[in-house]
């Protein structure tokens, strides 16, 4: 029983990671360039 | 402070300063795939490795599947290692008959190691078994460093890289970063080690016959104390040297034995105790100049080089200083140096080191993300201790973990380069690419998830004394600095321990278990992001607004950074801890 909740515990965050990858690679369409052009 | 003491700690820098150039171009060759020395050995295993595994060595990865392999890999091997500890005691190798490791210790021990953190809640040589320790412990001191290089080689090639997509193959780069640098390194050293009295064997632990018996109070589970006499010892033995060796080499820091190394099976003299800190700083020191021949401005390299130098040499400065005054709590006790005695503060320290080499070894590994210790940092005077932990809080960015300290100071440099792009009011610029708002908006990710994890485990833990302060061995602000180590080490993945908290409780292990993976892959994901974004990006001409990161000017507007960061995000809880226990003690309070 501790076992499956240990191991449940780190799949758990890996795959938060794994979204988190998906999040932080979408919020580039967010980029700009910082001199007020588009960035490139 | 002693013109010998000083001189030890030169001679130490000169030999990393020596070692820089030729270990850096030899790690630049080695991962641009360019012919080295080593190729004659190490090429013909690494075919055979992607041959077995059916890894593709020439396929390229976006910075997206290079952190999902990284990730996947990290939680593949996680598991195995916490299988491994539940099993040890059906397992070979294991002569002393140690039991199976309790669910969430091994749940805290397989993150810790995966995430080259090393934070040790138990006593390693009555908790875990030989097969444990070299299968598990070992393999990941080689697999987290070689993922940590692995990183940071994979930010200097976008920094490098012009309008590319793709950031190298993360299956490539570790098995190279093990092949050409961790296991040659490792072999030699360990040899080094044995050849000076490191042990290397698979005997049970031997007994030995005290020459003096010796009477020790117990208290019985029925709360009865008895009087028992001791007239042996148990000297644990085991495969020392071959997990010492990399335990350094890959800033892991997980000692063979609960001592770690002020072991004398562990680290058994001076010329030891110099190459172990030797070892730690010597990869992320040439790290800096792979970075310079990569991005083929080696004037850049040495500037990042210098920022690290002068961090480490004013953590010295503090640490050997505070060290070396008197405790002044100790009324009637002759506390100056002189040929019978150190002088300074010697409790928690290893006589046969001293005050110069506990200092500058404690500042050593947290400096890096190693947490190898050969004193005991909570017998360290508070601003002695301050420094570990501040080396920590930083980042552990002076010269760093393996590839992570060379990543966590690329970071600060795209923070700087962007503040001194505010400051004259131009675009920022570096090494001739525009940073833009998602690189400054994964920059400042990766600097605040640092210190939320930190911050907020230490105020739980305080605020919940049913969780966080039923182990704690001291009170007041002493207390408080071993909960913030605690958490500070483990988001920081540098493994140290403060001591006086009993960390083997179902609270620490599972939150520290939490900080230890939130600091490792929340970290690496915007770092890569950043990494992956610079790499896509067009080269600008330089112009009269580039900021130049090659100059004595950068580097000191990068130490400024970087110390304002950390000063504006860390200090309130240092003067709570520390800095207050500082001045309790002028005023004649310990805790």
């Amino acid at each position: 029983m501790w076992d499956a909740g240990m191991i449940a515990m780190g799949v758990a965050f890996f795959a938060i990671a794994i979204a988190y990858v998906k999040g932080c690679d979408l919020l580039s369409h967010t980029n700009k360039s910082l001199d007020g052009e588009a960035a490139k | 402070m002693t013109a010998n003491g000083w001189i030890q700690i030169g001679l130490f820098f000169a030999l990393i300063l020596l070692a820089a150039k030729p270990l850096g171009v030899y790690m630049a060759r080695v991962f641009e795939r360019e012919r080295t020395f080593f190729d004659v050995l190490a090429r013909p295993v690494e075919r055979l490795i992607y041959k077995l595994t059916g890894i593709d060595e020439t396929h390229e990865m976006r910075w997206t599947e290079y952190a999902v392999a990284m990730l996947l890999f990290s939680l593949v091997t996680m598991i195995v290692t916490y299988a491994i500890e539940r099993l040890q005691h059906i397992l070979p190798l294991n002569p002393q008959g140690l039991a199976a490791v309790a669910p969430d210790l091994a749940l805290n021990t397989a993150a810790s190691f995966t995430t080259n953190t090393n934070w040790q809640s138990y006593t390693p040589e009555t908790t875990m078994s030989y097969l444990t320790q070299m299968v598990t412990l070992a393999y990941h001191n080689f697999a987290s460093a070689s993922v940590g290089i692995a990183l940071a080689i994979a930010l200097v090639r976008g920094i490098a890289g012009r309008e590319k997509k793709t950031l190298g193959n993360f299956w490539v780069d570790t098995t190279r970063a093990t092949l050409w640098v961790l296991l040659p390194g490792s072999f030699v050293l360990a040899l080094v080690l044995v050849s000076q009295g490191v042990v290397q064997n698979f005997r049970p632990y031997d007994q030995a016959k005290l020459v003096q018996p010796m009477q020790t109070q117990v208290t019985g589970a029925d709360g009865k104390t008895t009087t028992q006499t001791v007239a042996t010892q148990t000297i644990a033995q085991g495969p020392v040297a071959s997990q010492e060796a990399i335990k350094m080499l890959g800033t892991n820091g997980g000692g063979f034995f609960n001592a770690n190394s002020a072991h004398p099976f562990e680290n058994p003299n001076a010329l030891t105790n110099l190459l172990q800190m030797f070892a730690i700083f010597v990869i992320p020191g040439a790290l800096t100049v792979t970075l310079g021949r990569m991005v083929k401005s080696p004037g850049h390299g040495w500037a990042v080089f210098a920022a690290m130098s002068v961090l480490f040499f004013a953590g010295v400065l503090v640490a050997y200083s505070a060290e070396s005054h008197a405790n002044p709590l100790l009324h009637g006790v002759r506390q100056t140096t002189s040929a019978l005695q150190p002088g300074g503060n010697m409790e928690g320290k290893e006589v046969r080191f001293g005050i110069a080499n506990s200092a500058l070894f404690a500042t050593v590994t947290t400096d890096a993300s190693c947490g190898a210790v050969n004193g005991m940092h909570d017998s360290f005077t508070p601003l002695g201790g301050m420094v570990a932990m501040v080396n920590i809080m930083l980042g552990e960015l002076v010269f760093g973990g393996v590839g992570a300290g060379l990543y966590a100071m690329l970071i600060f440099v795209v923070v700087t380069v962007f503040i001194a792009g505010l400051m004259v009011g131009r675009t920022p610029e570096y090494l001739g690419k525009k940073i833009e708002s998602y690189d400054v908006q994964m920059s400042m990710l990766y600097v605040l998830i640092f210190p939320l994890s930190v911050l907020l485990f230490t105020a739980i833990a305080v605020r919940m004394p049913s969780l966080g302060l039923s182990s704690l061995n001291n009170s007041g602000p002493h207390g408080l600095s071993e909960i913030l180590y605690a958490y500070a080490s483990a988001t920081g993945n540098n493994g140290s321990a403060f001591a006086g908290l009993s960390a083997n409780t179902h609270w620490y292990n599972l939150s520290l278990t939490v900080a230890m993976l939130v600091g490792r892959f929340l970290m690496i994901v915007p770092m890569l992001a950043v990494a992956g974004n610079l790499a896509q990006k067009k080269l600008a001409p330089p112009s009269a607004g580039t900021f130049p990161v090659n100059t004595p000017l950068f580097t000191v507007l990068l130490v400024g950074v970087i110390l304002i960061v950390g000063a504006l995000t860390f200090f309130p809880a240092l003067a709570l801890g520390p800095i207050l226990e500082h001045l309790l003690m002028q005023a004649g309070k310990s805790f």
